[in-house]
């Protein structure tokens, strides 16, 4: 088990960091943010008396002293200010006119790792700030940087390197014992006073570097003079001894200097190209792919990190575009079967891979690893599983630890949980590590893990940008509110345990009613509906009623694939209904309607992902920049109104929100639905149809615990994903109280601030 | 919600049925009619069946929407009616400037 | 594209509507003509008309507040000598444009005279005949000339010999004088909401003000001499915050021709009608124009004194003599608040109130190179309920603070930032802000960025969702009532759609014959129970 030790230790690696980067944060914000007179919060802050350059109105941001960033986007000089503070900082909310970002170690550890420096970080900044920036600020910058990014431990001619640019650094490293023991020296040329060798440093593509230049800096040519006129930057580097390559990762870590990956693949002649692994020459990159993908090549070698790019914006085609950059051998991990094979399939709609060098490894498919170079499509679950495997799955298992790998390509990586993370970058020795997700949130927090398990994030879009570019549908987002009927308010109030409080918002007929009325009203219109449901029992009863075909985690998986093929190709089937196994990885471009009728407590990331299901272009989208204004696409949530559910959801859309998406709350939405069931006859229109449904419901509570458990064990069988999901669910639903599953922010009984003297008002007295 | 509710009861309960009522011969006061929605009725109906049995102040349950109410009731309904209207309200303000880590 | 969802915007915008309804007529109330037709006299109108120079500007003004037809009529009655037959005066208009209704109109404002019976002539008051002739004899577009660049220099020349030093001339540019009003309005506002070290003090006349229009009270919880007790905003001064400050305006100076009527002596009605007559003469006064005070009469020269202190006009002496600015909120009084403003420049934007900053002159204001030398107030409110101030000012932060939450309060140099919350507006209600003011506030003082977008510069789900906030306290309705119980079904028919009719109906069922009705009704109700009792035993 000497590869999940491994695994084990380089996530305390990783810790050791995290705990490192939260002390700087905590220390910044901390830092000088005077609290308003009076008030006793950390919310607000006073920073009135920062100096304002007098020609503010010419610059796009203000830089607050505790980290914050304001950027106006509407400011002639937004687009250049966006692609900067995202490399530099970490976006906290992107409405339409004012953004907000924060710089974090994080944040500043990704930027140093794409070859933006600490100076030109504070320089930029300062060009860009309507304030003076504060020297707090400059400070945070520095401090985060000194160490992070000064040294790269780089794979070149299969051999380790240690290389900075900064001679100092490396002597530093090799005070330390175990690093100086690690080192080979070697007998070649280029080698300068101190036995460093020396060499010309891979410079930063243009491109990536253009949003540091002086706005009316337009010209190439000075540009390239500057370059010419500039002696080209020399890096030192030692090699390291390949079996003791850990160890230095580990000292170094040990002494702050993180030694950032680079894998030198053009210069890798050991391990063999898979063959024509080249993209065909339909396949079109968007500009925001590429930019991504400039991040991670951009000194011509590959970078390990994270790309966030939103559901539906081609996250799938970034990845096989870095795959076939580097043209090695590569694991790519996906969440479950059904994604495996798309990701299989995009392999081979985008390149010209042989057929013999994609393997599959699930636990229904095990195809033989070819023996040379290749691509493999796995799930987590099947790496990371650590029972007894059988003698076929355990042989693939030894070929893939055995194997030296190109690149990790890891698909929706904000959802593994930790353990299985652990083991798996224990079983995978892979060069470079390249993790996709469309949401950075998540429930515990890994987010900040990943930053040295897998790399820095290197790039995030922005969804109302490419919403407006007409790269994703325009999503209209409403929440409905469904006030419950009488008999259900009743027993909600009565009730005193969680489950049957949910049940009874879940299934408040005039629900019921609500979503009948509008897959109805869709249908008629020839859209394509999902409906989800987290609570099984609640499923099963909306299938019946709107007489949908359902999926959930015990639908055998041919059944499965009919209703899906069925929905995807003919308007035989318009509406399904599905559990939480279709919150991410189920491929349904053909949708533009979701109806959200119970879901997950209040995660934040569950209702980004249902939201990802619609956000493909539908075939009406505009590309002209008029996408914004015309909606294609709808994301009902219904929320019976005066109960718990009113909670979660506010706090399920506040992701969304930060990123721009406003919810329409509608209110008589009920009163229709009610008026049209008695109209037209639907399932529950009577007083005495609630009564009946009430009765069942009432009874049904054991049922609906023994559903949500057979469905918990029939995901975490079929696919990891859902395991994940599933054990964060039961994790924090048995003998949890409401408010802890909640998160524990929780619920305020906070009394209205009612007195008669308004705080900012003050008595006068008389002249 | 202090002093605003004051004043609009004053004005409420101005022609005060004890006074005018020994002036003319005027009917008793029958108590405070609610008008409400389904679910507010639901919940003050709920207050009452949690006040023992002297206690409670539901004097008739008229309709869905409708309840005769004792008048001395008025104040405690009017602030449990209030607070819960307030138990199931998510803010964003304590989570500004927070991202990553879910809350 | 049409959803599901799409009526829910039909389901917020009556109650919308019916507020901004209420909202025009509450400023339709306020102004220089809506006072010269609710609270002046016949007698004291055509004292105005009479005025001999002034008169016709009355005239005219008062003309400009009739429908056309009556316009028209007033201009063939001038060419027809005063009068002319009933009759023939429908043939003009048609009956269905003109009758009764608006004959009583004009006799109202003393421009007819009250005819005798419906079919006695049609008359002008000799007054208003006087003074519209005069009017339409006259080509003065303006009471009053702009001084010239030669005057300028003449008196600028009087001036350095007087003082024995040269003496420049106060020019003014309109943004100057924008930023003046605002500077002294502000001062006013700052003092009601007790910012300390005020750099401009307003003139003790306006604490006065405040105390007599009730918008500042003495702390009631002071505990010494009652006279000494320092002042405290009251709940009107709160709401009074977030009004139009041509409204707020208009309050002043509407307080300021009470106090003068409230003197009750001759002397006070002369001075009075100077004061109306200056209000009037204002308005056809050049925006950006300098006027020497020697147009005005003794009074007058007092009169623009005392609307200077509210930042009206910019009062400058220039050696002995005096000139004066008019600023665009003084010429905008006479109109009325809201109704001028914004029939001409659409729903919003910048030509209209003038507290709401000009676009160019916000544009200006905002590129200043140290914002804090000027007093504008840029917001923009975002989707995820944050608002962003452009501004620099302690009063602004005040005002925002009325409805958003002060803890989350952001002060950058130019900026604050703050966050709308359930709690911050439910605090606005409590104070007795309404929501429509509320957004009203927002919309008026919007970003110029966001000024030439068609739609509303406030995100709708933040629109919708404060009058979602707003109707949560509506819903539960309180009324005392008693009961009514019926023998015949006659009764009860007759007593519910009695009850109906008149407000007085809280409850009933006809099966029970039982019927429960709002108290204060009783003595009412009870009456028209006996009444219909009695006919129904004599029937």
């Amino acid at each position: 088990m000497s590869e999940s030790a491994e695994g084990n230790d380089e996530y305390s690696h990783a810790r050791k960091l995290v705990l490192r980067a939260a002390k700087r944060e905590a220390a910044l914000s901390k830092a000088d943010a005077p609290v308003p007179d009076g008030m006793g919060s950390s919310i607000g802050a006073d920073f009135s008396n920062m100096t304002l350059k007098p020609d503010h109105i010419q610059r796009p941001c203000w830089a607050c002293p505790d980290g914050n960033i304001y950027l106006e986007a509407f400011h002639d000089l937004y687009t250049q200010a966006y692609d900067f503070l995202v490399a530099i900082s970490e976006p906290v909310a992107r409405p339409e006119f004012i953004h907000q970002y924060k710089l974090t170690p994080y944040s500043l550890y990704a930027a140093v790792a794409t070859n933006i420096e600490t100076e030109s970080i504070i320089g930029v900044l300062e060009r860009l700030s309507k304030n003076a920036l504060p020297p707090q600020v400059k400070k945070f910058v520095r401090d985060c940087t000194s160490k992070y990014g000064k040294a790269k431990l780089v794979l070149k001619h299969n051999k380790f390197y240690v290389e900075s640019e900064f001679p100092e650094v490396l002597r530093e490293l090799l005070r330390d014992p175990t690093i100086a023991q690690a080192r080979i020296q070697e007998d070649v040329e280029n080698v300068d006073d101190h036995g460093f060798l020396t060499n010309t440093k891979q410079e930063e593509m243009k491109e990536n570097l253009q949003m540091l230049r002086e706005p009316d800096d337009d010209s190439d040519d000075e540009m390239e003079q500057n370059d010419k006129s500039k002696k080209p930057t020399v890096v030192v580097s030692f090699q390291v001894d390949g079996s003791k390559v850990e160890n230095v990762k580990r000292q170094a870590i040990e002494l702050d200097y993180p030694l950032m990956e680079e894998y030198d693949f053009r210069n890798d002649n050991i391990n063999p190209n898979v063959p024509l692994m080249d993209l065909k020459p339909i396949t079109r990159i968007r500009r925001y792919q590429e930019r991504s993908l400039a991040k991670m090549f951009g000194n011509g070698r590959a970078r390990s990190g994270i790309i966030v790019l939103p559901c539906g914006a081609g996250k799938t085609l970034t990845g096989v575009t870095a795959a076939q950059t580097i043209k090695k051998s590569c694991v790519c991990l996906a969440t479950n079967a059904v994604s495996v094979l798309q990701w299989k399939h995009q392999f081979q709609k985008w390149t010209n891979i042989p057929d013999d060098r994609i393997c599959v490894f699930t636990s229904d498919q095990k195809d033989k690893i070819h023996p040379e170079a290749c691509v493999l499509v796995t799930t987590y679950t099947m790496i990371s599983y650590s029972g007894k495997r059988s003698e076929q799955s355990q042989k693939i298992m030894d070929q893939i630890t055995g194997k030296e790998w190109g690149l990790l390509l890891m698909d929706e990586v904000h959802v593994v949980p930790a353990k299985m993370f652990r083991r798996v970058i224990g079983s995978v020795k892979a060069h470079c590590r390249l993790g996709l997700t469309a949401t950075l949130v998540r429930e515990d927090d890994l987010i900040s893990d990943l930053n040295f398990l897998i790399g820095p994030k290197l790039y995030e879009a922005n969804w109302m940008d490419l919403t407006a570019q007409g790269y994703l549908a325009n999503v209209q987002c409403v929440e409905v509110w469904c006030p419950m009927t009488g008999p259900f308010m009743k027993e909600y109030l009565m009730a005193t345990n969680a489950r049957l409080k949910q049940l009874l918002y879940v299934m408040n007929p005039s629900k019921l009613r609500a979503v009948e009325y509008l897959v109805r009203f869709h249908e008629e219109r020839g859209d394509k509906i999902i409906v989800f449901s987290d609570l099984v029992y609640s499923l099963k009863l909306y299938a019946e009623m709107l007489k949908k075909p359902l999926i959930y985690g015990e639908t055998p998986e041919r059944e499965r694939q009919a209703i899906l093929g069925t929905f995807r190709a003919s308007d035989m089937i318009r509406t399904i209904c599905i559990s939480k196994v279709g919150d991410t990885s189920i491929d349904l471009p053909e949708a533009n309607v979701i109806i959200q009728v119970s879901s997950h407590f209040g995660s934040r990331r569950q209702e980004a992902q249902r939201l990802g299901r619609i956000l493909r272009p539908k075939s009406y989208t505009r590309q002209d920049g008029t996408n914004k204004s015309t909606f294609n696409a709808f994301f009902y949530t219904l929320v019976s109104s005066d109960t718990q559910e009113m909670f979660y959801s506010a706090k399920r859309q506040q992701y969304l929100i930060d990123q721009g998406y406003t919810f329409k709350i509608v209110t008589n939405l009920c009163e229709k639905a009610a008026e049209a069931a008695v109209e037209e006859g639907y399932s529950y229109s009577t007083p005495e149809d609630d009564r009946k449904l009430l009765r069942t419901v009432l009874q049904s509570e054991t049922d609906l615990e023994k559903e949500q458990r057979a469905e918990d064990a029939a995901i975490r069988k079929n696919n990891a994903d859902g395991a994940a999901l599933a054990d964060a669910g039961t994790k924090r639903s048995t003998g949890a109280t409401i408010s802890q599953m909640s998160g524990g922010s929780g619920m305020r009984y906070r009394e209205v601030n009612s007195s008669k003297k308004h705080p900012l008002f003050r008595k006068r007295q008389r002249r | 919600m202090g002093p605003k509710k004051k004043i609009a009861k004053k004005a409420a309960s101005s022609p005060k049925p004890s006074s005018s009522s020994s002036k003319k011969n005027l009917p008793p006061c029958a108590g405070y009619l609610i008008s409400c929605d389904v679910p507010t009725k639901e919940y003050i109906k709920h207050l009452n069946e949690l006040k023992p049995v002297d206690k409670k102040f539901i004097l008739e349950d008229l309709d869905s929407r409708h309840l005769l109410i004792k008048r001395k009731a008025r104040d405690e309904i009017e602030r449990k009616v209030e607070a819960w209207m307030d138990e199931n309200v998510f803010s964003a303000v304590e989570r500004v400037g927070e991202n990553l880590d879910m809350s | 594209m049409a959803s599901a969802a799409s009526s829910e915007e039909q389901k917020v915008s009556p109650s919308k509507k019916r507020k901004m309804k209420d909202d025009d007529a509450a400023s339709k109330a306020s102004g220089v003509m809506a006072y010269l037709q609710t609270s002046l006299s016949k007698e004291s109108l055509s004292q105005l008309y009479l005025d001999p120079t002034r008169g016709r500007y009355v005239c005219r003004a008062v003309l400009q507040e009739l429908p056309m037809t009556s316009q028209q009529v007033v201009v063939r009655l001038i060419c027809c000598g005063g009068s002319f037959p009933r009759n023939l005066v429908n043939i003009w208009c048609g009956k269905k444009y003109w009758g009764h209704k608006q004959i009583m109109e004009m006799v109202k404002w003393a421009i007819l005279k009250q005819p005798a019976d419906d079919d006695a002539a049609i008359q002008l008051t000799d007054e208003f005949f006087q003074g519209y002739k005069a009017a339409l004899h006259s080509m003065d577009t303006s009471p009053w000339s702009p001084l010239t660049p030669a005057q300028v220099e003449v008196m600028e020349q009087e001036a350095s010999a007087v003082e024995g030093k040269p003496v420049k001339f106060p020019a003014m540019t309109q943004e100057d004088l924008e930023r003046y009003t605002q500077s002294q309005w502000d001062a006013v506002l700052h003092y009601l909401v007790g910012t300390p070290n005020l750099d401009v003090q307003p003139n003790p006349a306006i604490s006065h003000f405040l105390l007599e229009t009730k918008l500042m009270q003495p702390d009631p919880e002071y505990r010494g001499d009652p006279e000494e007790a320092p002042l405290v905003i009251t709940r009107k001064g709160y709401d009074f915050m977030l009004q139009d400050s041509t409204q707020q305006v208009w309050h002043f100076v509407l307080q300021y021709l009470q106090s003068i009527e409230r003197q009750g002596n001759e002397k006070a009605v002369v001075f009075k009608r100077e004061a109306l007559l200056v209000l009037l003469c204002l308005s056809y006064a050049k925006f950006g124009e300098c006027y020497a005070s020697a147009v005005l009469s003794k009074d007058g020269r007092r009169i623009v004194r005392d609307l200077a202190l509210f930042g009206l006009l910019y009062v400058k002496k220039v050696g002995k003599k005096s000139v004066f600015y008019p600023t665009r909120i003084a010429m905008q009084l006479v109109g009325g608040a809201e109704a001028s403003s914004s029939s001409k420049s659409g729903k919003r934007g910048g030509g209209g109130g003038m507290w709401s900053w000009s676009s160019k002159a916000l544009d200006s204001a905002l590129a200043h190179p140290y914002p804090s030398d000027s007093s504008h107030l840029a917001i923009i409110v975002q989707t995820n309920f944050q608002l962003c101030a452009y501004t620099t000012s302690e009063l602004h932060v005040s005002m925002l603070g009325l409805f958003c939450e002060v803890q989350t309060i952001r002060r950058l140099p130019n900026v604050v930032f703050m966050a709308i919350t359930r709690d911050s507006i439910k605090g606005a209600f409590a104070l007795g802000i309404q929501a429509h003011q509320i957004l009203r506030f927002l919309e008026k003082h919007v970003h110029p960025k966001l000024r030439d977008n068609t739609t509303s510069p406030i995100p709708s789900n933040v629109v919708d969702q404060v009058y979602l906030w707003d109707r949560e306290r509506h819903r539960v309705e309180w009324n005392e009532v008693f009961m009514h119980q019926c023998v015949l079904d006659g009764e009860f028919h007759a007593v519910q759609s009695y009850t109906m009719e008149h407000q007085a109906h809280a409850w009933s069922n006809a099966g029970r014959n039982q019927l429960f009705i709002k108290f204060p009704y009783a003595e009412q109700v009870q009456s028209f129970v006996r009444k219909w009792r009695a006919k129904a035993a004599a029937g």
